[in-house]
């Protein structure tokens, strides 16, 4: 069963969205994934201003809410196990969050240069990560801002293999990135770019890199519209 | 043309890694041993090259000491390593080569992280026919192994022959007894690495991999 959930919202001129990855190793990972996405786009939405702080405060808030939703539902936290992805921009500025694995990477809009934003965190051994249940995940969140003018893509482990270099070459493999990064900039029908990002991450190439669940959400600033950032498409399978 | 023609995977190889670093005297005194080690070494090749899962997983490395340390070529994916050659010369820095050997697992594990990939942990085969010239660096080297296995950073494995030191190995290898390689058995020793650390980079993570027993009655060890 799926464990990927992402949830994103707009407000005015900014945009929130979060991704979340369930832990395989965890019961009920699918509802903390579930519950923590709602809870950091929320949390982020709402703010007037963000800032370092408030993207950690927002992952605080998600985190109380797992202590709460666990208590109440008689469960463990760690059952809850998830990472989590987190972007909030403006016309101004963007910033990201990110804890455990999963990667964000950035097309500039004027260099047109591709860059991992924010790169997988592993734990010790092969399938250890960091989750927002773990005692000091405090430490292990990596908070950025960037520039406002450029495209980027969030995505979930499971498509790590397909889109990152393997070494010794290192960064983001192009011939995955660039074709996301130009459908997202040609991409204005969002029901139709989500049913072709689905066939894209069920269909046989992305099968034979990953049977792990998959998720990408696109986000492209486009100039002209002084509403910043639109085309937010999504898959998870 | 849609969304899944226009993109192409990166199809090159994203395996999880197991890291096996060989540890190995070629201090003077093995002269006489350095050529079956040599031929252990092909058989280790030989072996996890035709292991169509293993080639892509393990990934090798030798750190020789014998006069000096020296790593000889780097890291390598078990699909690509070709044995170094060895020579015999010179004393046993072994406590100098261990630290290499911790240092380069260490900065092997940054790599994969920046790349993403997930690996096991990493082994360290050392095998000797004496005991650590350079006894100043000794403690340290000790006080590292320790740490690194008490952390599961590492996994070092010792094997001496009939003249190495084994109070000394017992140190370096507080998590796992050092054992003693009977007589002449280099190449049945390479091949039992190489299917142990196959199994290794075939298993779950955190699961525990049974080893043959290479104390066996027809094994190539015995206890010291």
């Amino acid at each position: 069963m799926c464990q990927d959930f992402w949830h994103h919202d707009t407000k005015e001129n900014s945009l929130a969205i979060c991704v979340c990855d369930g832990a395989g190793s965890a019961r009920l990972s699918r509802v903390g994934a579930y519950v923590v996405a709602a809870e950091v786009t929320n949390a982020l939405i709402t703010q007037e201003a963000v800032c370092d702080e408030s993207m950690k405060s927002a992952f605080r808030t998600a985190r109380s809410k797992l202590d709460r939703w666990a208590a109440a539902g008689g469960c463990s936290v760690s059952d809850l196990a998830c990472t989590v992805l987190a972007v909030w921009a403006n016309p101004r500025s963007t910033y990201m969050a990110h804890l455990g694995d999963g990667v964000i990477i950035r097309r500039s809009r004027t260099t047109q240069e591709v860059t991992i934003v924010s790169g997988p965190e592993r734990g010790e051994f092969a399938n250890e990560t960091y989750f927002l249940t773990s005692s000091n995940w405090e430490n292990h969140v990596r908070v950025k801002k960037m520039p406002a003018e450029h495209s980027l893509c969030i995505m979930t482990d499971g498509c790590q293999s397909a889109a990152l270099e393997s070494p010794p070459v290192s960064g983001p493999y192009r011939p995955f990135c660039d074709p996301l990064f130009d459908f997202a900039a040609n991409s204005l029908d969002g029901d139709a770019a989500e049913s072709e990002l689905r066939k894209l991450l069920t269909g046989a190439k992305m099968r034979q890199t990953s049977r792990d669940d998959k998720t990408v959400v696109l986000a492209h600033f486009i100039p002209e519209v002084p509403t910043l950032l639109k085309n937010v498409s999504a898959a998870v399978c | 043309m849609s969304l899944e023609d226009q993109v192409q995977v990166n199809s090159r190889n994203r395996e999880p890694r197991q890291p096996l670093v060989l540890l190995v005297d070629v201090s003077e005194s093995m002269r006489n041993d350095i050529g079956d080690v040599q031929s252990g070494l092909e058989g280790l090749q030989h072996e996890l090259q035709n292991d169509p899962v293993a080639r892509n997983r393990v990934e090798l490395a030798v750190i020789t000491f014998g006069g000096t340390v020296q790593l000889l070529g780097g890291f390598e994916e078990a699909a690509g390593w070709v044995r170094p050659g060895l020579t015999a010369q010179g004393d046993t820095p072994m406590s100098a080569a261990i630290d290499k050997a911790l240092d380069l697992v260490e900065s092997k594990k940054l790599l994969y992280r920046q790349h993403g990939l997930e690996f096991f942990r990493p082994w360290i085969f050392l095998v000797t026919d004496g005991a650590p010239t350079d006894e100043p660096l000794w403690p340290g080297a000790v006080a590292r192994v320790t740490e690194a296995e008490r952390r599961e950073r590492v996994a070092l494995f010792s094997v001496g022959t009939e003249s190495a030191d084994f109070n000394r190995l017992r140190q370096i290898s507080p998590a796992r007894d050092p054992i003693r390689l009977k007589s002449g058995e280099w190449r049945k020793m390479f091949i039992w690495l190489s299917r142990s650390v196959s199994a290794k980079s075939k298993s779950k993570p955190q699961e525990t991999v049974p080893l043959v027993d290479p104390m066996a009655p027809n094994g190539w060890a015995v206890a010291p």
